[in-house]
């Protein structure tokens, strides 16, 4: 009997060494909200903003131009100081509104050698598409994390590739043949996530009253923490500033 | 030459059908997945003696002589690998494991491994999985290898589509319009841990890093080449398409 002495000893091994995954975490159930308060704020940061980066466009140029582009991983408004593309959402939530129904299905548009948006908030395990408005080669590379990697080319005649991430999870996705294209794909367990406007703010809707934790991610400054209590009928202000040391 | 192009068809028809039959990468002797521990055991004897020095004791592809080395040797912690028979997101299969290291890489620093004993491939094939808990975490989540069906005679109009396919699903971009491996993104690209990498130049078939049978290179287009930039065409072309495209590179490019 070693085989299975050593399957139970490997089972227990399991449950003491790897940690619980994330996505095992999120427990969500979607219901009727009668009583629902509002959270808005903004999201700045004083500190240095690095220069823009120059690309080089090395392939496709009739499409996407032949001038070096500026890209920039950190937009920061002048006036207000407020971070585009910074991702907002309760990590202990576990009750409140479904998701609202849309339109279309959620997309991220290929366009100009640029994935508009960067920053695309999607449901857990909900099919979205990769849109390809190119006409040329592209591919959706995306790495680790809580989903499985993967790498699938969009030729310029597949106009829509459906895809779908199971868990929760803010995953990169990058375009090899274009190495300047990155995208960001947050994989949500419920709908109370928000992206930056330009001028850095947000507002996250129907929230049930509770005190919960509000987790902050951007790409380049990282990931912050808050708490916030929510009250019925009322608007709670949350204004984060990003630490501006190194 | 068009006088001649009968005599290659034919040729080519003829090298197509007596072509060696798969002999390696036999089922796993252990079907359940779950091999005794002295197997292991041994693998990772086996492993510190036989890999450590390229994929480190650690399996972190950082081992003494990495740094001399290009391609980089494979950091085997995240459970991606270069030649799987799974789609794209997919684990490799136990064969798929013993296949690489009985074969080797070609044109990589990685041998074959084909002077070890079957058995001690096996062993080696279970220690190896250690390194990633991905082995464990994503057994339950169903990838079976795609389905490779028979090859297509590679007869002049399959070859004459592959190659306006390539031209079309713009395999040029990174392998270049000669399949030398210059095409016009090839000097930026990147594997999935930031290091350099080039693509295959088709033109030497020899060292295609999944082999160079009609099987091996549907399935490197179907599935893609793990952690590298080459990813997977099987949502964007047809079985069909993807055979045409493989007796443009077997016929045409890489002859």
């Amino acid at each position: 009997m070693p085989r299975f002495r050593w399957i139970t000893t490997a089972c227990f091994a399991t449950l003491a060494v790897v940690p619980s995954p994330a996505h095992s975490l999120q427990e969500y159930a979607p219901g009727d909200v009668a009583e629902v308060g509002t959270i808005r704020g903004a999201i700045t940061f004083r500190g240095e903003v690095p220069a823009a980066r120059m690309v080089k466009i090395t392939a496709d140029p009739e499409v996407c131009g032949v001038e070096p582009r500026f890209t920039s991983d950190l937009l920061v408004t002048d006036e207000s100081y407020g971070v585009k593309n910074v991702v907002i959402w309760l990590s202990d939530i576990q009750e409140g509104k479904g998701w609202e129904p849309t339109a279309e299905p959620r997309t991220l548009n290929q366009k100009g050698c640029t994935f508009i948006p960067r920053v695309l908030v999607v449901p857990a395990g909900e099919r979205f598409f990769a849109v390809n408005s190119d006409g040329i080669l592209h591919n959706l590379h995306t790495r680790g994390g809580e989903n499985r990697p993967i790498n699938k080319a969009q030729p310029g005649f597949l106009e829509r590739l459906p895809l779908k991430l199971r868990y929760p999870d803010i995953v990169r996705v990058e375009c090899d043949a274009h190495d300047w294209m990155i995208a960001w794909i947050v994989v949500a367990a419920h709908p109370y996530y928000a992206v930056t406007e330009s001028d850095g703010s947000f507002r996250l809707e129907n929230v049930p009253p509770g005190t919960f934790t509000m987790q902050v991610w951007h790409e380049r400054l990282g990931t912050l923490t808050r708490e916030v209590t929510v009250l019925a009928d009322a608007e709670v202000s949350v204004d984060i500033e990003y630490p501006a040391g190194p | 030459m068009r006088t001649l192009q009968p005599v290659i068809g034919a040729l080519a028809a003829v090298t197509f059908l007596v072509s060696p039959a798969q002999t390696i990468g036999q089922e796993s002797p252990w079907r359940d997945g779950t091999p005794d521990p002295s197997v292991v055991e041994s693998g990772r004897r086996l492993y510190l003696r036989k890999c450590a020095f390229c994929h480190g004791a650690g399996g972190r592809g950082d081992g003494s002589v990495s740094r001399y080395v290009f391609p980089k040797p494979r950091d085997l912690s995240m459970g991606l690998f270069k030649i799987r028979s799974t789609p794209t997101g997919g684990l490799p299969t136990d064969p798929d494991l013993f296949k690489t290291l009985s074969r080797g890489l070609p044109g990589t620093t990685m041998p074959s491994w084909s002077n070890l004993s079957t058995m001690q491939r096996w062993q080696l094939v279970s220690y190896i999985k250690t390194f990633s808990d991905r082995f464990e975490n994503e057994m339950d989540l169903e990838l079976q290898p795609i389905t490779i069906g028979s090859p297509k005679p590679p007869y002049p109009e399959s070859v004459a589509s592959g190659q306006r396919l390539f031209l079309q699903a713009q395999c040029w971009t990174c392998h270049g319009m000669k399949g030398k491996g210059d095409g016009p993104s090839s000097h930026t690209l990147v594997d999935d841990w930031d290091y350099p990498i080039v693509p295959a130049d088709l033109t030497t078939s020899r060292n295609w890093r999944g082999g160079y049978q009609p099987e091996d290179v549907y399935r490197s287009i179907a599935v893609g080449i793990g952690g590298t930039p080459m990813p997977s065409f099987s949502d964007a072309l047809t079985e069909d398409q993807l055979w045409d495209i493989v007796n443009y590179l077997l016929w045409n490019i890489g002859s």
